[in-house]
């Protein structure tokens, strides 16, 4: 079926329609990556946005039951260069269309993705939808959506629940966590709870944690700020608490480091890292707009990642304040492993 | 970390000829790194015997050695030069071979010299034993491998039922032979088989050894590069089509991977980052993995790992737009990958590469144009080159990559009768996959076989099967429609269906294709390769074709611009040499402000350096694209004159589209030569020579101007294979083999063979050399050894060659670089040949004079003449050298109805050089890694005329200490003279005893100069053959004998009672 991809100037990109045949609107967002498309569409961060893939093609691989990054996918649709169909017969995959439809998400293929990435390369946010036709009354609707405000809101859990282990107890703040990052806590026996992004100091109080993160989600620091600033005062420097991609843009807004909005949102898995004091260099999974500015970081750091596109800081450690901050993530999904040791860190900080 | 202050002299060792199945052309990459390495003022000693290379060249900063890269040659070079390192990672196997040798000398350790992007531990890894170790010391699964010995005993049957698990892969390791391979499925099948291998009377354990059979799993190939701070880009992750049954190298190769999803390439590389940490490397891995899915999980083995520049690191230099050349090199010599910037991308080396489009590579086989010869595909490589597609999506890529490969017409006659077999007979072809199982493998899917019914036999991988039936989709519709329709159109040049093919298709002219396409409006978008996806703009500018997408091209502007056709994938007869001439052209329209576009997409093309050129086009060379890029670029000037026969076909088609050929007239120079070659000028003979579509005028030729003939033709307008033949039963022969639509037939004349390079303005000529060709066994010229200067050609002689010569260019009338054959007999001169274009030993010949002869072709194309550009009329001076070029044999493994047709083919070539012509021909057999040894067993035959010199030869080897052997008459001969002489049968009698006694090395020196007949000539090419496929030297001329003679006795002393 013939669809549409429009955008809030009026441009209209015509394509193939799969998945769900609904209207959506959203924010548009570039996914670099090759690898991994079934993470990146179920990633929360991506929550309100229509993610393009520049991959030349996704689906090839199936959707398959350990990759969900939410069970829920909440981005308003995806566009690609071109889809795979029916890949396998084999019961252990579900194909692309077929979950696209089930999640009620809208998806365009055959469409040329190169040139919406040059249009996001000159402009920083995109409005579009994915239509049926590219007539006025379209672009009229385009116009009159307003994009959401306070993301966090909509993707995070509603009500508090446990991930229980036998070892260190986390306090997990849900602004759009990602199941690998739980995986990853769970390999380290780390029990968990996951409260909503509204929780009080109070709630994590109760809960006695030996260490707080503050997850990766969709959306600005500044929205969060409110909730997240009374928890901040009460725990830094007290409790280790680890920031993680919106947690981290919130963390350094805390403690007043000078955020850069980057020139092209990072939205993809080869950013490199490099740890200034041992010169490792990590391939890092980064879904970010934002960066730190390193002359604004007063804060003797033990670790000091910087990302080697853009020389700004990407994350930081310092073990006597207890605390962790990576712009990236580090359970990889999309991405490779090498930062997973963070994880290992913030286990050794709570100890 | 910055770099390691004590290297100020980096010897790089090269990767010699081009050999078909081993060595891929990595001149591109050693170019780059010798960039790399002079911008930081180090001193690069480069050894290389190959002629036709641009790392070669000479420039400040460098070093070069057209030497063998023996060990012998190479210590005499290291203890010149006292380099402090030496870099491996750009000379292919070669140079790992000879850095295991120098290791083991002794003379790293003694002189303190470093190894670089090589250390002891990766040195192991070719060892199949050794790696298994070492893998399996780090916890990676390797496949299972059982090595036999002697001691197995009646233990044997319940030991194999116990450990080995099947299907199972037997290796019999057979010396100075490619080990054979075999299946087997059950326990009853390999004991049935051992029972009947032991019944041999060379039987023993110790030659099998079996492993796990992974020939049904997926091959995935990943590039990985390290930093001496442990720090890895991974570069490249590409799948087969192809399983691991058939070669990586000849199967089709698709990147980035499709079938991978993150976690298993997560797993992928947390395995290669392990081996790599493991080994230490500082410099690139590439590694093979064997992969078998099920569900969601992958069961991984790792199949081999190089740790050298491999052919899939090209493909990431060129569709990643990674500069693995230069940032192998500068992380060798210590910089971190976070301190380098890659020069094409802008990007910190750091950086992985993304790819918003499909690169799929297609293996190329020499000589499989003609339809009649054919490959079987298995575990050994036997494609010679490759292109590489690039495009949007699949479909169009992979049809890039056959339209550079496959002849359109022929791809689809193939698919055509195969269509028209049965499911039985598809079936049986696909499970004996050859140079056309592509084609074969569309056919079935065309057929329509299921993927169930595909997969057990050829283990495709679902995407790809989709990816193919949408090909055929497309395909049917095309040629079913009445009236195509705009969509249909664009969703054909969508997924790559070329012109041709659509024109094909329809049934109809391919201007009527072209028609149609403007009708519609339908041209095609060019998008800029890069490695970000699009994010961010590259620093050189290379494109591709797509339809349907967003244009991303601007005209280049430029005052004066030229279109140059690259080359096409490497193949015998089509060397680096026309690569060679390509990039010396383009360096000297620089100079003359020419903005140069090239068309190719030969990923190992040097010529192609993006950096070189001021736009490239990566797409396949064909009339289509050529004339699509010109007329979007607004070019009138192409240029072919060094491209090699073939493009310069596409000549008259590019002028009859409005186009200019650069030097060339509009009218065809065929005409002018043809004539030329019928009524020679004055004091030229004419050879007399037929062609006929009637077999009795051949005869009739024949009976007229007797035996020897060489007799060639045509068959379905594909020129076959032509031979010398010396009696009627093979003239038969080659007319029942060749099935010929045209015969032409030549009296075939001995003598000494010249080849003249000339250049003219279309007034004047110029020569810069003559070449003579020594050991001419047949009618191939490059497979003969080339000589400069010319050793049996009088001053006189030189005269009149250079004096003909003019007069027969001034008469084609246009300018440019021109290539004569001439033969010399006696008092008579032949012309045989004049080509309006470069040939083959341009480079060779540029190299000796050391003077740029290319440079000199090109300004007279562009309108220069040669007086204001200070060429004299006449020969160019030479030096006091002697410059031999050897050609390089490879074994090409296809079957061919033609007995006439030597397997061995030259698929490269280096020089000698030296004062003297005996030692330059020593080098240059040395070289060419044809030992020629100091004892030994030596083969004779020869015919009756030679007796005389051919007995004082063999007097010679005798004092030597060499042993002879012969054939009967040969041998009582030599027996009559008093030399020891044994006897051989001749092969057709017994193939066994003289072509197994080369084989086994128990004949280390072949001298066969024979006066053939029918079965003779058949002989001589299996005992040719058979000794070249050996590494043993093989002498056809008893002159080029007694010339390594003369090294052998300078070289020996003497020992004789007295």
């Amino acid at each position: 079926m013939k669809r549409y991809l429009i955008l809030e100037d009026g441009s209209s990109f015509p394509g193939e329609g799969i998945g769900a045949t609904i209207i959506s609107t959203g924010e548009l967002v570039i996914q670099t990556s090759n690898f991994g498309y079934q993470e990146a569409l179920t990633d929360p961060t991506n929550a309100g946005k229509i993610l393009v893939f520049t991959t030349p093609m996704i689906g090839s691989t199936g959707i398959n039951a350990i990759d969900y990054e939410s069970i829920d996918p909440t981005v308003k649709g995806i566009i690609a260069n071109d889809v795979a169909w029916n890949i396998s017969d084999s019961e252990t995959f579900q194909d692309l269309d077929s979950f696209l439809k089930e999640k009620n998400i809208p998806a365009i293929f055959n469409v040329d993705t190169r040139a919406l990435v040059h249009r996001l390369m000159e402009e920083n946010t995109i409005k579009a939808s994915i239509m049926d036709t590219n007539d006025e009354h379209a672009f009229d609707q385009i116009k009159a959506l307003v994009l959401p405000k306070n993301k966090s809101a909509m993707v995070s859990t509603k009500n508090a629940y446990a991930a229980p282990n036998v070892g260190k107890t986390v306090a997990v703040l849900d602004l759009g966590l990602k199941h690998s990052m739980l995986r990853e806590l769970s390999l380290r026996k780390i029990n968990v709870t996951v409260l909503p992004y509204d929780a009080s100091v109070r709630d994590i109080e109760n809960l006695r944690p030996d260490g707080i993160i503050i997850s990766n989600g969709p959306g600005k620091a500044d929205e969060v700020e409110t909730n997240l600033a009374p928890i901040f005062d009460h725990f830094y420097s007290k409790q280790p608490i680890w920031g993680i991609g919106l947690g981290f843009l919130a963390l350094s807004n805390y403690l007043n480091f000078e955020l850069v909005t980057l020139p092209e949102e990072f939205n993809g898995t080869n950013y490199p890292v490099i740890e200034q004091n041992s010169n490792q260099i990590w391939q890092v999974a980064m879904n970010i707009d934002q960066l730190v500015l390193p002359d604004s970081v007063q804060l003797q750091m033990d670790q000091e990642y910087f990302d080697l596109h853009s020389e700004l800081l990407a994350g930081f450690s310092n073990n006597k304040e207890k605390v962790i901050a990576t712009a990236f993530n580090a359970e990889g999904a999309p991405g490779s492993l090498d930062a997973q040791v963070i994880f290992d860190d913030f286990v050794k900080m709570m100890e | 970390m910055p770099l390691e202050n004590d290297l100020d002299k980096i010897l790089i060792i090269g990767s010699g000829p081009t050999l078909v199945g081993s060595v891929a052309e990595m001149d591109l990459l050693a170019t780059d790194a010798i960039n790399a390495l002079v911008e930081e003022d180090i001193h690069v000693v480069l050894v290389n015997p190959n002629p036709a290379t641009i790392s070669t060249d000479k420039r400040p900063g460098v070093t070069v050695y057209l030497e063998p890269m023996s060990l012998d040659f190479l210590k005499r070079i290291i203890r010149m030069e006292e380099p402090d390192a030496i870099m491996t990672a750009y000379g292919s196997t070669t140079a790992l071979k000879v850095a295991h040798e120098l290791s083991q000398d002794g003379i790293l350790q003694q002189m303190g010299i470093k190894l670089l992007t090589l250390n002891k531990r990766t040195l192991m890894m070719d060892d199949q034993q050794k790696r298994a170790a070492f893998l399996k010391n780090i916890g990676i699964d390797v496949n299972q491998y059982w090595q036999l010995s002697e001691d197995i005993d009646e233990n044997l049957i319940k030991k194999l039922k116990e450990n080995v698990s099947f299907p199972v892969l037997v290796t019999k390791h057979q010396q100075y032979l490619h080990n054979l391979h075999l299946n087997f499925n059950n326990f009853d099948d390999l004991i049935t088989y051992f029972k009947k291998e032991s019944q041999s009377e060379t039987f023993s354990w110790r030659h099998y050894s079996l492993t796990e059979d992974l020939s049904s799993w997926e091959e995935v190939i990943v590039n990985i590069i390290r930093d001496s701070a442990g720090n890895v880009a991974f570069v490249n992750f590409s799948d087969s089509i192809e399983p691991v049954a058939i070669n990586s190298g000849d199967s089709v190769t698709v990147m980035p991977s499709l079938t991978l999803n993150n976690d298993q390439v997560q797993q992928l590389r947390a395995i290669a980052k392990k081996i790599a940490d493991n080994l230490k490397v500082v410099g690139i891995l590439s590694i093979h993995f064997a992969i078998n899915h099920h569900g969601t999980q992958i069961d991984t083995k790792v199949l081999a790992i190089n740790s050298r520049i491999t052919r899939s690191a090209v493909w990431s230099q060129r569709a990643g737009l990674y500069s693995v050349g230069y940032i192998v090199s500068k992380v060798a010599i210590g910089y971190h990958l976070n301190e380098i910037t890659d020069p094409m991308s802008g990007l910190n080396a750091a950086i992985e590469p993304v790819q918003d489009k499909i690169a799929v590579k297609m293996p190329y086989w020499s000589l499989s144009e003609s339809g009649s010869n054919h490959y079987s595909l298995g575990k050994r490589m036997q494609a010679s080159g490759e292109a590489l597609g690039i495009g949007q999506n699949f479909e169009t890529a992979f049809l890039k990559g056959l339209d550079s490969m496959t002849n359109t017409r022929l791809a689809l006659f193939i698919f055509k009768s195969e269509l028209k077999k049965s499911k039985e007979e598809i079936k049986k072809d696909l499970i004996h996959p050859d140079e056309m199982h592509m084609i074969k493998l569309l056919a079935a899917i065309a057929k329509g076989f299921t993927f169930q019914e595909l997969h057990p036999i050829i283990y495709l991988h679902p995407i790809y099967f989709q990816k193919f039936q949408h090909i055929i989709k497309i395909g049917k519709k095309l040629c079913t429609e009445d009236k195509i329709s705009d969509n249909l159109l664009l969703e054909a040049k969508k997924r790559g269906f070329s012109n041709k093919l659509i024109s094909y298709l329809r049934n109809t002219d391919i201007s009527n294709v072209d028609k149609r396409l403007n009708k519609s409006n339908l041209t095609p978008s060019y998008l800029q390769v890069d490695g970000s996806a699009g994010m961010y703009r590259p620093k050189v500018n290379v494109f591709y074709s797509a339809y349907g997408s967003q244009d991303e091209f601007t005209p280049l502007k430029a005052k004066k611009k030229v279109l140059i056709i690259g080359m096409l994938p490497l193949q015998v007869s089509v060397t680096s040499e026309f690569d060679y001439m390509i990039s010396h052209a383009i360096k000297t329209l620089h100079k003359n402000n020419y903005a140069i576009i090239l068309l190719s997409n030969n990923g190992e093309s040097v010529a192609a350096r993006y950096k070189d050129v001021d736009r490239m086009y990566f797409d396949p060379i064909t009339a289509e694209n050529i004339i699509k890029i010109a007329r979007k670029e607004n070019i009138k000037d192409v240029l072919l004159q060094f491209s090699g026969k073939k493009i310069n076909a596409l000549g008259q088609t590019l002028i009859d589209n409005g186009l200019h050929i650069l030097g060339r007239p509009d009218v065809n120079p065929k005409d002018n030569i043809k004539r030329l070659l019928r009524f020679p000028i004055r004091g030229l003979k004419q050879n007399p020579s037929l062609t006929t579509t009637d077999k009795n005028m051949a005869i009739k030729f024949i009976k007229a101007h007797g035996f020897p003939i060489l007799i060639g033709g045509i068959s379905k307008e594909v020129k076959q294979k032509s031979a010398v033949i010396y009696d009627m039963p093979a003239f038969e022969k080659y007319l029942t083999e060749n099935q010929l639509d045209k015969i032409s037939v030549s009296h075939f004349i001995e003598g000494n063979k010249y080849e003249i390079t000339a250049i003219s303005d279309g007034k004047e000529v110029t020569i810069p050399g003559i070449i003579e060709h020594l050991e001419q066994s047949g009618s191939h010229a490059s497979d003969s050894i080339a000589v400069f200067r010319p050793q049996n050609l009088s001053k006189r002689g030189q005269k009149r060659l250079t004096e003909c010569s003019t007069k027969l260019i001034k008469k084609v009338k246009m300018r440019g670089i021109f290539t004569l054959h001439f033969l010399s007999v006696g008092k008579s001169l032949y012309l045989l040949q004049i080509k309006p274009y470069a040939g083959h030993n341009v480079a060779f010949l540029s190299q000796s004079l050391g003077k740029d002869i290319t440079a000199c072709a090109t300004e007279v194309l562009i309108g220069k003449n040669l007086k204001d550009l200070d060429y004299d009329k006449g020969l160019w001076p030479t030096n006091n050298f002697i410059h031999v070029k050897m050609p390089v044999f490879s074994y090409i493994d296809y079957n061919s109805g033609n007995t006439f047709d030597s397997k061995m083919k030259s698929s490269g070539s280096v020089m000698g050089r030296d004062t003297q012509l005996a030692k330059a021909l020593y080098k240059g057999y040395e070289a060419s890694d044809l030992h020629i040894p100091s004892y030994g067993t030596i083969f004779i035959s020869v015919r009756d005329e030679d007796k005389k010199r051919v007995t004082q030869l063999a007097h010679r080897f005798d004092r030597l200490g060499f042993k002879i052997v012969a054939t009967e008459g040969t041998a009582n001969m030599f027996a009559e003279a008093g030399i020891t002489t044994g006897i051989v049968t001749k092969v057709h009698n017994n193939p066994h005893n003289l072509l197994e006694k080369i084989r086994q090395h128990k004949i280390v020196m072949v001298i066969n100069v024979t006066n053939l007949s029918d079965v003779a000539s058949e002989d001589a090419i299996r005992i040719r053959d058979q000794a070249l496929n050996t590494h043993i030297p093989v002498f056809s001329s008893i002159e080029t004998a007694e010339l390594i003679l003369d090294v052998l006795e300078s070289l020996s002393l003497t020992t004789q009672p007295i």
